[in-house]
């Protein structure tokens, strides 16, 4: 089964024979992001570095923005908010996800097209919708609070988005409710090329759901999980939008993400050169992550290749 | 199939898809001006008059056409900086006050001083001095409130107390004169179980108008003046704000505020309250009048100012004058664009702006009023503390984190004592 | 049989779950995109009292949709079309050759997922002003096409990498070469037919993002070439905002998203089918 899916490692050699080629396949898209993405993105390297209003000519500082950030204690709250998000962007959507996709994909029921849509939604509605309709999920006269009442919950009911101890928790579920959509589609899109001789193979043997899902799903999905968890980890870090249209960062800073500081420092207070230092922490921790991720990844497809 | 061949064609075609089409506007005319106009103008009636102001200027000058695009506050605010630091950048544009907005733009001399025209063109008597302060930086854009023009507002903006008529007359409730009147008044409706006020904190910025009105009524103009423009003496360590933090505090006890107000937001769920009678009061800014008539019309609703300690001294309000005009430093056309200016903020512009149901900073005949109707108290309102000097001001423009510091006092995570050490530190630290 | 039945049960129980969760909101925004403001705090389920179109003509004409529709097609098109070429073709080099550099050139091209727009945004407009291209659609265009391939290029080489291998083999043996320039390239002959459902996503996720790409169109973008996004922000006033015309609005910009997935995920299930008799 294994040979069938992978190849082994000596006949995968064979498109390796002039590895100059790859270069060519990458260079029009290179081309584009080199000029357009990477070097804005160098600039900020560079512009950490200086004191600048983002109009007028920046002016050379050293390290200063970086001693200031390491006793910013609003930069290091934001980004723990950032780090408890990544449960609810990155770890819960998966696992839904690989849940939904498991169930969608390998039986033929009716009305699948409805539940691969309707599935969908959370992730297609702008940013401002979803601010709009969970702000009112969540209020203490919405439908979340009336349900406790009705089941005598009555002590449980709050404002959920206002509440200190409650509104990180409120936000990050609504995080949960749009990223796992991303996530069903590459998974979905991933169990199509799993060959359904696979599959055949494991009804035979009699495998239930669970057993189907272990041994034929889960192992051929590595990749797509691999992008999952790194687009959705980059997301949780990243974020802006979905809790800026929920709380504004509040109530007081406890859904405050680093995002939003970066904003306010490059918008409202003209520190480009600060914001750039900010948002240069945090790509270095995302690129760490990830390149970790990859590795652990490669190591993985290595052995598996050797076996 | 020939897909490798076919490919770069593809990609060929996709670029040049995109390149056929125009890389900038139409060009006009050589003799032709035209004058860049960015505006705030987001709704309808909003529209609908500026649009007449501006075929009226291009009737009155045959040659030149306006070029007019809209934003919202923020993102005119975001874009301005960079935008007007560039050639194409706007002739004339709206801007947002503050240390951020418009002194970080003068500061970079990005903004023409306007001091020769407001002599020209008599905009000095607009409004009060104290109003104009609003509008001007020194030169070198570091010190806020002094120092040369650069803007000129046509719209009000005051914050006051909105009330339904029909509550007060059921319960027998007059409009309160002194501060006690108003905690009577509003024990009062608690007993009949009607919230009294209106309120939800969590877009944050709602929050900072609840502390504004307290605090107003403890402070002299001469200290939040001091706070706000950064002035020698300028503090946020003071009695008065202690004590406003401490009423605040005792009125989120009493229970004066609806329930859950930490959930709600401003636009649906504490606008909505309110019409429909959820609560007595919504202590919010003149910028809703138009919106609650649509809704209600002009007679459900009353307006008063928040009082004071003491009967007939008013309380300072926050409020002041909504975005200003002002002209791009590297403009070609800075005669056209002060006329221009003329234009929409003057008497003409006051007409227009009335009429749709919004508050000109200019004088108004009062004969355009009918007493009784919501229009009217707020315009009395606003006639009454323009008159005393009492015209407090948005308190984020110099502390712009306030607004998370008054959640936590709301919220009982910081005491009294804590919320005015925190909002100092920050003061000091920015 | 009794299990049979008993799995095809907890699936359905589970999957109407979460679509009712999924969709609740959806229907609420909707419900309210029909309603009065004096409605609002009744509830989000009830029914409107009066069903008001007018808040739709309202929206298209208060956020001036008619104008910048045309600009997001304009936009959204090439960058569509241009991205996931190149994403194909980069994701076939770094899913199925091993090339030196490889593992530190992908990460480059990550990179692009990783920096926060906030920051990098101003920037990009100096660079696009030193450019020429500012207040254009390229402005709009190359940058987007630069981020989609970015996410494009990760996604197309997870897709490969899944590809069976002895696939390449059989067909490099029957005369089919790895050229880039070359018509009896594998990548076209065998793997394309084979990539239906990874590029169909890939396709709706890049039109997605771009369709409601917001801030880059707001700062590089100028006025003359707004998209949708940047219109339905104009429906936000100073202190307040129309609620249910702002949900109908936003009703009006996500509908060509739900279009283009509905179209694309059909092809899905076709993809699957014919991914199952070829392979």
């Amino acid at each position: 089964m294994k040979t069938l899916l992978r190849g082994d490692a000596v006949s995968a050699r064979r498109p390796y024979e002039r590895p100059y080629q790859a270069y060519l396949y990458i260079l029009p898209g290179f081309v584009i992001y080199l000029v357009f993405v990477l070097w804005p993105i160098v600039s900020t390297v560079r512009y950490s570095l200086t004191e600048w209003t983002g109009f007028t000519t920046p002016r050379y500082v050293g390290l200063a923005n970086y001693e200031r950030l390491a006793k910013d204690e609003f930069f290091w709250n934001a980004l723990g908010n950032n780090a408890f998000f990544v449960l609810f962007y990155t770890i819960l959507p998966i696992l839904v996800a690989l849940l939904l996709t498991s169930l969608m994909t390998r039986r033929h029921l009716r009305g699948m097209t409805i539940f691969r849509v309707g599935l969908f939604v959370p992730q297609v509605m702008s940013a401002v919708v979803v601010g709009i309709i969970w702000r009112w999920m969540f209020d203490y006269r919405g439908p979340l609070n009336s349900f406790l009442r009705e089941i005598g919950l009555t002590e449980l009911a709050r404002p959920w988005l206002g509440d200190f101890t409650w509104a990180p928790y409120a936000a990050g579920l609504v995080g949960t409710w749009v990223e796992y959509g991303l996530c069903m589609v590459l998974f979905i899109a991933g169990v199509q090329s799993i060959s359904d001789e696979l599959y055949d193979a494991a009804r035979v043997d009699g495998a239930n759901l669970w057993h189907e899902f272990r041994h034929v799903t889960l192992p051929g999905l590595q990749q797509q999980l691999l992008v999952a968890f790194v687009v959705t980890f980059i997301a949780a870090l990243r974020v802006f939008d979905l809790v800026f249209v929920l709380t504004r960062g509040g109530p007081g800073r406890e859904t405050q993400v680093v995002s939003m500081l970066i904003y306010e420092r490059a918008f409202e207070y003209h520190e480009v050169g600060y914001g750039a230092a900010m948002a240069l922490v945090m790509t270095v921790l995302i690129v760490s992550v990830s390149a970790i991720t990859f590795y652990v990844q490669s190591r993985r497809e290595e052995r598996e290749n050797a076996r | 199939m020939k897909l490798p061949r076919l490919l770069p064609i593809l990609l060929v075609v996709a670029l040049v898809s995109a390149g056929a089409l125009p890389l900038s506007s139409p060009a006009v005319a050589q003799e032709q001006i035209t004058l860049v106009v960015w505006d705030n103008w987001t709704r309808d009636a909003e529209q609908e008059m500026i649009e007449i102001l501006n075929d009226e200027f291009e009737a009155a000058h045959p040659g030149v056409t306006i070029k007019r695009a809209t934003y919202a506050t923020d993102d005119l605010t975001n874009i301005l900086p960079l935008e007007l630091s560039s050639d194409s950048g706007p002739d004339v544009t709206m801007i947002n006050q503050g240390y951020s907005g418009m002194g970080a733009l003068v500061e970079a001399g990005l903004l023409l001083p306007l001091n020769d025209y407001a002599d020209k063109y008599g905009w000095w008597d607009r409004y009060a001095m104290g109003l104009h302060s609003r509008n001007s930086f020194s030169a070198d854009g570091k010190q806020f409130g002094v120092g040369n023009l650069y803007g000129v507002s046509n719209t009000a903006e005051v914050v006051g107390v909105y009330y339904h008529r029909s509550i007060f007359e059921e319960q027998g409730l007059e409009i309160p004169k002194t501060l006690a009147e108003m905690e009577a008044l509003m024990d009062k409706l608690l007993e009949a179980g009607i919230t009294p006020i209106v309120f939800g904190s969590l877009d944050g910025w709602p929050a900072i108008h609840e502390f504004s009105v307290l605090q107003g009524v403890y402070i002299t103009l001469e200290e939040l003046d001091a706070f706000m423009y950064r002035l020698e003496n300028g503090t946020f360590d003071t009695e008065a704000n202690l004590k406003a933090a401490q009423k605040l505090v005792e009125w989120v006890d009493k229970g004066y505020f609806s329930p859950g107000f930490a959930g709600m937001d401003y636009d649906g769920a504490t606008f909505g309250a309110f019409l429909n009678q959820e609560g007595a009061m919504w202590i919010t800014g003149n910028w809703m009048t138009g919106s609650i008539i649509e809704e209600l019309g002009d007679e459900a609703v009353g307006f008063f100012a928040f009082p004071s300690e003491q009967e007939g001294v008013p309380a300072i309000v926050p409020g002041g004058v909504g975005l200003a005009y002002g002209i791009r430093a590297g403009t070609k056309y800075p005669d056209l664009a002060a006329e221009y200016i003329d234009l929409v903020t003057g008497p003409r512009a006051a007409e227009l702006l009335f009429e749709r149901g919004f508050f000109p900073a200019t004088a108004l005949d009062p004969a355009l009023l009918t007493p009784g109707t919501l229009t009217a108290d707020v315009f009395d309102v606003w006639q009454a503390v323009n008159k005393a000097n009492a015209v407090g001001h948005w308190l984020d423009w110099t502390a712009p984190n306030i607004a998370a510091n008054i959640q936590e006092l709301m919220g009982k995570q910081v005491t009294p004592e804590e919320f005015v050490a925190d909002v100092e530190a920050e003061y000091r630290g920015g | 049989m009794r299990v049979k039945r008993r799995q095809q049960a907890f699936t359905y129980g589970v999957l109407i779950f979460f679509l009712l969760i999924a969709i609740m909101p959806f229907v609420g925004n909707i419900l309210t995109s029909f309603k009065a403001k004096t409605e609002l705090s009744r509830g989000l389920f009830t029914l409107p009292e009066q069903w008001r179109t007018q808040n739709y003509v309202n929206a298209w004409e208060g956020a001036r949709f008619n104008d910048f529709f045309v600009n997001s097609v304009i936009v959204v098109v090439p960058v569509v079309v241009v991205s996931t070429l190149c994403s194909l073709l980069s994701g076939y080099a770094f899913g199925l050759i091993s090339f030196p550099g490889e593992r530190l050139l992908l990460l480059v091209i990550v990179l692009g997922l990783m920096a926060p727009t906030e920051a990098v945004i101003i920037p990009l407009w100096h660079l696009m002003d030193r450019l020429g291209l500012r207040d254009s659609y390229w402005a709009l265009i190359l940058p987007q096409i630069g981020l989609s391939f970015s996410f494009g290029t990760f996604w197309m080489r997870a897709h490969f990498k899944n590809m069976p291998r002895d696939l390449i083999d059989a067909a490099v043996v029957d005369g089919c070469n790895t050229s880039p320039f070359s018509p009896r390239n594998v990548l076209w002959k065998i793997l394309l037919p084979l990539s239906g459902p990874a590029l169909m996503s890939l396709v709706v996720l890049v039109f997605m993002w771009t369709w409601n790409e917001f801030f880059l169109v707001l700062v590089v973008g100028g006025t003359d070439y707004r998209t949708l996004p940047v219109g339905l922000a104009l429906l936000r006033g100073r202190y307040s905002a129309d609620v249910p015309v702002m949900a109908a609005a936003s009703t009006i910009v996500s509908l060509p998203v739900i279009v283009i997935y509905l179209l694309f995920q059909r092809s899905f299930i076709r993809g699957m089918i014919s991914g199952a008799v070829k392979a």
